[in-house]
């Protein structure tokens, strides 16, 4: 069964469609990922499927209940975790985690216990008095996770959980997502960052509104027109300058002493190192590398998903 | 040059700000209007009772004229002191004019006396009202002394003795005509501090302010850019009330204009100076607010706006020369109701030139330094 | 060789008994992007503010362009561009009257103000904006035109905080071509950030930790740091797969993509260790693909560096 399906979602603002007709499902226990540049309707979608914004038109459905026609059901099977610290920073970790219980209601005796495992889990059982203002980044997030699990959701949505954390910290909280799937939580994330969005199951990348494709990592990698080259030079303006005007130049960019060249012809290796040394240009490095999730992105982004 | 830059810039901020605009324009008007009749002190209309036990041609003309005044009304008579008290203290009526027997008689012989009786609870408007009466009481008594040694044809020297005080400027001490002009100060003050205590500390919270210090700005350049648009619209703010407490209100303007401008100019430069100084020393808007906030109560204590100045502790005193409003009441008061020119306000003027230059020193070397 | 563009030496600053920065000295040479690295409160950010003159150091020097920050800090300001880590310009003015205004207050000529303006709105594609209020356009438009208000004034040193924290990927790249730009004209470039791949497209990189510089070089350099090799295997199913492989103690940088298992292996295990490892989660149940090495990243580095360091304080 899907945990989450969406189907026909449209919302807009005003005279502004922030959404577009999105369609998408997400298996049970599966981590699926949003991406998208600022502004595509990442955030709007992830509110609309947290039930605080109502669509314009289509279905939103989560563990099976309808969530425009039953919000209340639903909303006791979803987690949010919201892109801005929404807890209160004047309590401390223990007063955060026992307010959330006693908004949803729990049972006193279970909730105990499962605030106990959280806080083992995440890891901040040491810090239990601590006020939640006075906590590093990396430690908020995993509050607002436990917030967003102590009423064991089915379905657990996150609105750009890391951004501004730490890639130690980033780590530490994939390491807790990554046991979520196997208790049967369906995760749902939206992420500026593809290192990030390489640890989903499944991705779908959004712009202004519209879905531009679904897949694996690997999937929408291999979306990328052409061969991904890696040069190495100390002159790198002088390799731009060589290879500005080719046709099979799709496109460069510049990572500190490389420079990574998209090549759409047979043996790129060996055609791009022929041009550089006619050009006489001296290079330490021309490698064939894989395209990332980022490349695909960009591409998909600029060509509108056309590729 | 970089000046004319944090000008424009605070110009265009405070234009995307209706909310400041219309606040500017409106809340002066409105307070000025509700300030000015809710701190009238006249007293009209207390519930008076009278016992006349003397029942003397004399005793009714006097209880006569003490209900011809509008500051009474009255509400009976009662045959005896008692049965006064018993109604005061039921509230039924907060004064009562006793009239002994014999009052007539020792009139007649030089010194009378009659009793009123007041609710203390009530004491301003029983003390107003008791006053009023006092004066009546004591033209009466003067006025028939002189009748009857008129009558037989004896000199009395009465004159000299007039216990009527000579209320000069305001003469029938309308506190309204004494109020709306403080009110004027009191308005500016709630609303310029307040409006510049959030500048720099908005800046400081929304971070702008260290990009704006990572510029080659200096402190007092971007503080005089964020006093002029906000003194200007004061200036407007105080044109308009002036207006409102000369011809809505009705206060007699005797002083030069020019006078109370270029006062206002000075105390608003002082004003805005203390609320910079505070947002300076603030570490967000919610802080400046508060301080802002409490500062206003000194300004309202210790300035004369209530109490006289000369009538605080000496311990109090030299705070209250401190506060612009001190300093500005006196011209504003002066201006308004005693015509009072430059050459009499100078040293008002002087104080309040001293305190801007303290206030706006004092804030722009602070300000950049963060409150830990 | 031309003067450094910046000097940092023996940089100390103290929060009472909390060592912030503890003796850090960088230079940066002119046409230099020059990236710092480190985890949240690792004290990159306090460096910068001294940098900035924001903040007084508790010891040591910095010294921009030639000149003193402790004695010349009104004619450094002239030579600085700052972009911060949050976004703190002025909301409720326009794109273009932000812009004016930081031009103006930088003492950029009024005669060239209005052309260097629009030189900016265009470079950076903030055109479409330009009338709006900087409070309504989209982070990475924000952060676009808080590099725009950072460099009219042509800047020798130009230092970013943290510049595209929260931007996609298509705005990170043209934000970072503009940087490659700017330092291939001649402008030197400090930037902060812990997204790894923004510290690849720097020319030299410097890791802080708890105060300290750690590790500094080229990112090929940094790249080269990393211990052993780093492989990839698909794995199903893949939460039990993760458990088992970090329970083996020979075994580090284990972490779960999609379904694919990473991991390090010591150089010391051998050539044979990889497939060895493969095997053992055969045997343990779980059904695998054949181990792909993994080019190493700035971010394996990155944390390999920061594993040993004592834990997290809150």
């Amino acid at each position: 069964m899907n945990a989450v399906v969406v189907d026909g979602l449209t919302h807009r603002f005003g005279e502004v469609t922030a959404l577009d007709d999105v369609s998408f499902e997400v298996a049970e226990s599966e981590i699926f990922g949003l991406i998208g540049p600022d502004g595509a309707g990442k955030t709007t979608l992830m509110r609309l499927l947290a039930g605080l914004l109502t669509p314009n038109g289509g279905q939103i459905e989560l563990g099976g209940v309808d969530v425009l026609a039953d919000p209340e059901a639903a909303k006791q099977k979803l987690g949010y975790l919201s892109q801005v610290f929404s807890l209160y920073g004047d309590l401390t970790i223990g007063e955060n985690l026992d307010f959330v219980v006693e908004m949803f209601q729990e049972d006193r005796a279970v909730a105990a216990e499962a605030k106990q495992r959280l806080l083992e889990m995440t890891d901040l059982a040491r810090f239990v008095d601590r006020q939640a203002g006075r906590l590093s980044g990396g430690m908020k997030q995993k509050l607002g996770l436990s917030c967003a699990l102590i009423h064991r959701p089915q379905v657990l949505l996150l609105d750009e959980p890391t951004t501004g954390v730490d890639p130690l910290s980033r780590r530490d909280f994939w390491r807790l997502l990554a046991d979520l799937p196997g208790q049967g939580v369906t995760i749902v994330l939206s992420s500026p960052y593809m290192d990030e969005a390489a640890r989903c199951d499944r991705l779908a990348l959004i712009d202004h509104g519209r879905l531009l494709a679904t897949g694996t990592a690997d999937e929408l990698a291999a979306r990328v027109k052409g061969t991904m080259l890696e040069v190495v030079s100390r002159d790198l303006p002088a390799v731009s300058a060589a290879l500005a005007g080719a046709a099979e130049l799709l496109g460069e960019t510049t990572f500190g002493d490389a420079l990574h060249v998209r090549w759409d012809g047979p043996d790129a290796e060996a055609a791009v190192l022929a041009r550089l040394q006619a050009a006489g240009v001296a290079v330490q490095e021309v490698i064939e590398i894989e395209a990332g999730l980022e490349d695909a992105f960009v591409e998909l982004v600029s060509t509108g998903g056309a590729s | 040059m970089r000046l004319m830059h944090l000008l424009r810039k605070e110009v265009l901020q405070m234009r995307r700000d209706p909310v400041i605009l219309r606040m500017i324009l409106i809340m002066p008007l409105a307070q000025t209007l509700l300030l000015s009749y809710a701190a009238n002190m006249d007293v009209l209309h207390v519930p008076l009772l009278i016992v006349d036990q003397d029942r003397s041609p004399e005793s009714r003309d006097l209880a006569a004229r003490c209900t011809s005044t509008e500051s009474v009304i009255l509400r009976g008579y009662r045959g005896t002191v008692g049965e006064a008290e018993a109604d005061l203290e039921a509230g039924r009526a907060t004064l009562a004019l006793i009239m002994p027997s014999g009052m007539a008689r020792d009139l007649e012989r030089g010194t009378a006396t009659v009793q009123i009786l007041a609710d203390g609870s009530e004491s301003t408007t029983a003390g107003v009202a008791a006053g009023y009466l006092s004066r009546i009481i004591a033209a009466f008594g003067i006025e028939a002394q002189t009748k009857q040694a008129l009558r037989r044809g004896r000199q009395v020297k009465v004159g000299g003795m007039a216990a009527e005080p000579r209320v000069l400027y305001n003469p029938d001490l309308r506190t309204l005509w004494f109020m709306a002009p403080a009110v004027l100060a009191l308005v500016l003050i709630v609303l310029m501090q307040n409006i510049t205590s959030l500048s720099i500390a908005r800046e400081r919270e929304l971070g702008t302010l260290d990009q704006l210090m990572m510029t080659p700005v200096r402190s007092w350049e971007v503080l005089l850019a964020k006093l002029v648009p906000v003194g200007v619209l004061g200036l407007v703010a105080a044109s308009v009330v002036t207006m409102v407490v000369i011809h809505v209100i009705g206060v007699p303007f005797r002083g030069s204009a020019p006078t109370l401008m270029v006062s206002t100019v000075f105390f608003l430069f002082s004003v805005l100076g203390l609320g910079l100084l505070v947002s300076a020393l603030s570490q967000n808007q919610q802080q400046a607010q508060l301080v802002s906030f409490f500062l206003t109560f000194p300004s309202m204590l210790l300035s004369g706006f209530i109490f006289p100045v000369w009538n605080l502790p000496a311990l109090l005193k030299p705070f209250a020369y401190l506060v612009p409003m001190t300093h500005y009441l006196t011209i504003v008061r002066g201006t308004f109701l005693r015509g009072a020119g430059l050459g009499d306000l100078w040293v008002q003027l002087l104080g309040l030139a001293l305190l801007s230059a303290l206030f706006f020193i004092t804030g722009a070397k602070l300000f950049t330094k963060k409150p830990a | 060789m031309s003067q450094p563009a910046l000097v940092v030496t023996d940089l100390v600053r103290k929060f009472g008994d909390f060592t912030a920065v503890d003796h850090v000295s960088l230079e940066v040479q002119p046409g230099e992007v020059f990236g710092f690295l480190g985890p949240n409160g690792c004290g990159k950010s306090t460096t910068i503010k001294m940098i900035c003159g924001l903040l007084a150091p508790t010891a040591g020097r910095i010294v921009v362009d030639g000149l003193d920050v402790a004695t010349q800090a009104e004619a450094i300001r002239a030579r600085l561009g700052y972009v911060a880590q949050f976004f703190n310009l002025y909301d409720t003015l326009t794109v273009r009257e932000n812009l004016l205004f930081f031009g103006g207050v930088y003492g950029v000529p009024a005669g060239e103000l209005e052309q260097r303006v629009d030189h900016w709105i265009d470079r950076l594609d903030l055109g479409g904006v330009a009338g709006q209020r900087a409070g309504q356009i989209s982070v990475g438009l924000q952060r676009s035109l808080a590099l725009a208000a950072a460099v009219l004034h042509e800047p020798v040193m130009l230092l970013l905080d943290e510049p595209t924290s929260g931007v996609d990927p298509v705005a990170r790249r043209a934000f970072f071509e503009v940087i490659a730009e700017l330092a291939a004209s001649g402008a030197a470039v400090l930037v902060t950030t812990h997204v790894m791949d923004e510290a690849e497209r720097c020319h030299r990189l410097s890791l802080m930790n708890r105060g300290r510089l750690v590790t500094e070089g080229t990112p090929t350099e940094i790249r080269a740091l990393a211990g052993g090799s780093i492989w990839q295997v698909e794995v199903a199913p893949a939460g039990r797969a993760l458990t088992l492989a970090e329970s083996r103690a020979d075994l580090s940088a284990v972490a779960l993509f999609g379904t694919k298992l990473q991991y390090r292996v010591a150089e010391e295990n051998g050539t044979g260790a990889p497939e060895a490892v493969a095997e053992w989660l055969r045997e343990q149940g779980i059904t695998t693909g054949p181990p792909k090495p993994v080019r190493p990243t700035i971010e394996h580095v990155f944390l390999q560096v920061l594993r040993d360091a004592p834990e997290e304080q809150p």
